[in-house]
């Protein structure tokens, strides 16, 4: 488990029983990284071991009576560390063996942020344990919030991008005034920080292309192209090789036309965040066989961002009970909305006229 | 509850998942992502029940050194403030205790040592990380099912080797609901509606088109206990027993009859099935609407590359072309369809119930 916890080995055991080490408590992790890298100052004091022994027995002793706690010293409830005679801190895979450590990663907890996920990158773990909460931190926090991130999004922002401490705060002022110049008001800017944490690490350049590319090959003005970066920001951040092999498929395979590729887009623009291949699998499955034409699918673009297992199932379950009309001129229509969006019951009872076990009844035969 | 006891229950519960259940295969995907699906969604919903609510306690004794003349009296305190559990209000509480003076009058380096209370870090999950991974979890398949098959899947979790070799030896066969179309021939053996897999040297492309108004469904069934008279003598042959003695007559009709091995010493994959490593028991046909016929296949040791072979072979002899459309797992020994877990259905409660559903299947049998 990836816990804290660990068990220890008789080996361990006796050489924890003598008199220098008597109530402390050693916790044993994998070594991962090289202990003389990400060693802080505490631990360097060094301090005579042969005295301090007895003393720590009463301490323990009074401290036990005090709080009505076991006295076996190997009790997994409570931590207990005597910093004059500690070990150094032991190398580790995970975050958990330094927190109790450094004040800058207890912050961390503080304002909410999921460390466990930054335990993969070496690099960057190394490079943000040396770092001081309040002369290399918090300026971060103050440039963002006052372009305008809520105080509760910080520790969400930081787990999804930690590597913006890793960037210098002028290129970030330049990344905001970039914004500022295009005449992005300051909710566009606030809503763009809070719904996308990538695009502060990206340079002014690159977002600049992403930006003109999406004005030149949709034909769009420039409040279209605020209005789409606001509604949808990771369009911008996507890799511009991906967004031209959806526009081909769109175009060439599909046989959209420029104007409708426009609508789509402002319409909704997270049909273009789907991969180009799995675009074509759909297309052809409510084209070609549920039989859907252009038009609507034009109104009703979720169709593109529904997984065929969930449509596929629901469109013959309609078929077998001869429901399955699409055409808003003729009676008995379903609402494709509706078909797709809501739960499995109120489909089945709704809209197939039908109980939820006939269903799953018929899921399973499929 | 504390981080201890969770992570206690937690393993608990996901060990306790031990056993074989039956699994609702969808078409579409292959097994292998079908496991890291089921592991993800199980080791998430048991971290999140068993999220750890209150951290442990951790003590910190830390000195003051303190420059002081003879000193003889005791410095007894009490307790100023209690300990907090809330980690907005970590103050550290200072708890004074007694100090052992020596009784000589010399200049002497005295130190408070203080007893910091606070809650351990290292125990939120936001640190440490998840308590269930999908790692954790043992789990395999007793035999796999083709990309665009779907139907019953039979799996273990928490098994040893040695009981998954124990149920491998059953060798249970597996019945088949194959729906196929004729008049066309494509690349695969697939008709072009379906999804092309992509470990497949094909993409559906139609290449032949052919009548199919000759046919009917007296001559196809003649064909199929023809396939099926093929198959059984090969594996009679196997047994080295008489064709014509009423031992193997009865062998035949029991449904007993298991295929050789591969004991040729070409490992050529083109050459596995000629090697009688697939055996047929059992071909009918249950519905023949002209072009569309939906065929019953009862057989051992299959793939499901062999099986659309054997429909290509069909429509070939039949003097036309046959594609299919549909394959559908219906058996897999004393297993049924309507045992399997849907996809909505993946969760810890309703795996436990399908473990005993499978548990009675099997001392039935036993």
């Amino acid at each position: 488990m990836k816990s804290s916890m660990v068990g220890l080995s008789k080996v361990l055991q006796r050489k924890l029983s003598s008199p220098s080490y008597s109530a402390v408590r050693y916790n044993c992790q994998r070594s991962g990284l090289n202990p003389n890298e990400t060693q802080l100052e505490e631990s360097k004091k060094e301090v005579d071991v042969s005295e301090s022994g007895e003393v720590y027995k009463n301490i323990l002793k009074t401290a036990q009576e005090m709080y009505g706690v076991k006295k076996n010293p190997f009790d997994q409830r409570f931590d207990v560390e005597f910093e004059p005679a500690s070990p150094r801190i032991p190398a580790s895979y995970n975050l958990a063996g330094y927190v109790n450590k450094s004040p800058l990663l207890q912050e961390f907890v503080r304002l909410g942020i999921d460390m466990s996920k930054w335990d993969e990158d070496r690099e960057l773990v190394e490079s943000i344990l040396k770092k001081d909460f309040f002369s290399d931190i918090q300026p971060y926090i103050r440039l963002l919030t006052d372009y305008g991130l809520e105080p509760e999004k910080l520790g969400w922002f930081f787990t999804k991008n930690p590597r913006i401490f890793l960037e210098s705060l002028d290129d970030i002022q330049v990344r905001f005034n970039y914004l500022e110049s295009k005449r992005f008001s300051p909710s566009m800017i606030a809503r763009i920080i809070s719904h996308n944490p990538l695009w502060l690490s990206f340079k002014t350049q690159e977002i600049d292309e992403h930006l003109g590319y999406l004005q030149k090959n949709f034909k769009l003005t420039g409040n279209e192209v605020r209005e789409i970066a606001t509604r949808c920001p990771r369009l911008v951040t996507k890799n511009l090789w991906k967004l031209e092999m959806i526009k081909f498929s769109i175009w060439e395979e599909m046989g959209f036309t420029k104007e409708e590729t426009k609508s789509l887009l402002l319409k909704d623009p997270r049909v273009f965040l789907i991969p180009s291949q799995t675009m074509v699998e759909r297309f052809n499955y409510f084209h070609n066989i549920m039989k859907i034409p252009h038009q609507t699918v034009l109104e009703y673009p979720a169709l593109f961002r529904t997984r065929l297992l969930r449509l596929r199932p629901r469109h013959e379950f309609l078929e077998v009970n001869n429901r399955h009309q699409y055409d808003k001129t003729r009676p008995d229509f379903v609402p494709i909305d509706q078909m797709i969006k809501r739960d499995d019951s109120f489909f089945a009872v709704e809209i197939a006229g039908s109980s939820i076990d006939v269903y799953n009844e018929f899921l399973k035969t499929i | 509850m504390t981080s201890v006891d969770s992570c206690k229950l937690a393993s608990k519960a996901a060990r306790e998942l031990t056993g074989l259940f039956c699994i609702h295969k969808p078409s579409g995907i292959t097994t292998g992502r079908l496991k890291y699906k089921i592991l993800h969604k199980l080791s998430h919903e048991l971290s999140t029940k068993f999220k750890p609510q209150v951290p442990r306690q951790y003590f910190q004794i830390v000195p003051q050194p303190q420059l002081s003349s003879v000193s003889e009296h005791l410095r007894v305190k009490t307790i100023e403030n209690t300990v907090t559990e809330n980690l907005q209000d970590v103050e550290n509480t200072r708890i004074p205790l007694a100090e052992v003076t020596p009784n000589s009058s010399d200049l002497v380096m005295h130190t408070d040592y203080n007893v910091i209370v606070r809650p351990n870090f290292a125990d939120l999950p936001i640190v440490s990380g998840d308590p269930v991974l999908p790692e954790d979890f043992k789990f395999g398949f007793l035999k796999y099912l083709g990309f665009n098959t779907s139907g019953l899947l039979l799996a273990g979790i928490n098994l040893t080797g040695r009981a998954m070799n124990v149920l491998k030896t059953m060798k249970w066969g597996r019945t088949y609901q194959v729906h196929g179309e004729f008049g066309i021939a494509t690349d695969t053996c697939w008709s072009p509606d379906v999804q092309p897999s992509p470990f497949q040297n094909g993409v559906g492309r139609v290449l032949e088109r052919s009548t199919y108004g000759h046919l009917t469904a007296k001559r196809l069934e003649g064909l199929l206990v023809s396939v099926q008279a093929n198959y059984m003598k090969a594996m009679l042959m196997n047994e080295k027993i008489d064709l014509e003695s009423e031992a193997a007559y009865e062998l035949a009709v029991s449904g007993l009859l298991f295929p050789g091995e591969n004991l040729s010493d070409l490992s050529d994959p083109r050459y596995e099935k000629d090697s009688q490593s697939f055996g047929i028991t059992d071909i009918r046909l249950v519905n023949f609407k002209s072009p569309h016929f939906v065929l019953e296949l009862q057989c051992v040791g299959d793939k499901e590359e062999w099986i659309s072979e054997l429909i290509h072979d069909i429509g070939l002899r039949m003097k036309t072309n046959a594609v299919c459309r549909k394959i559908i797992c219906i058996k897999h020994g004393p297993f049924t369809n309507q045992m399997g877990l849907l996809q909505k259905h993946w969760t810890h409660a309703h795996i436990l119930n399908a473990i005993e559903d499978a548990n009675e299947v099997l001392l039935s049998t036993i």
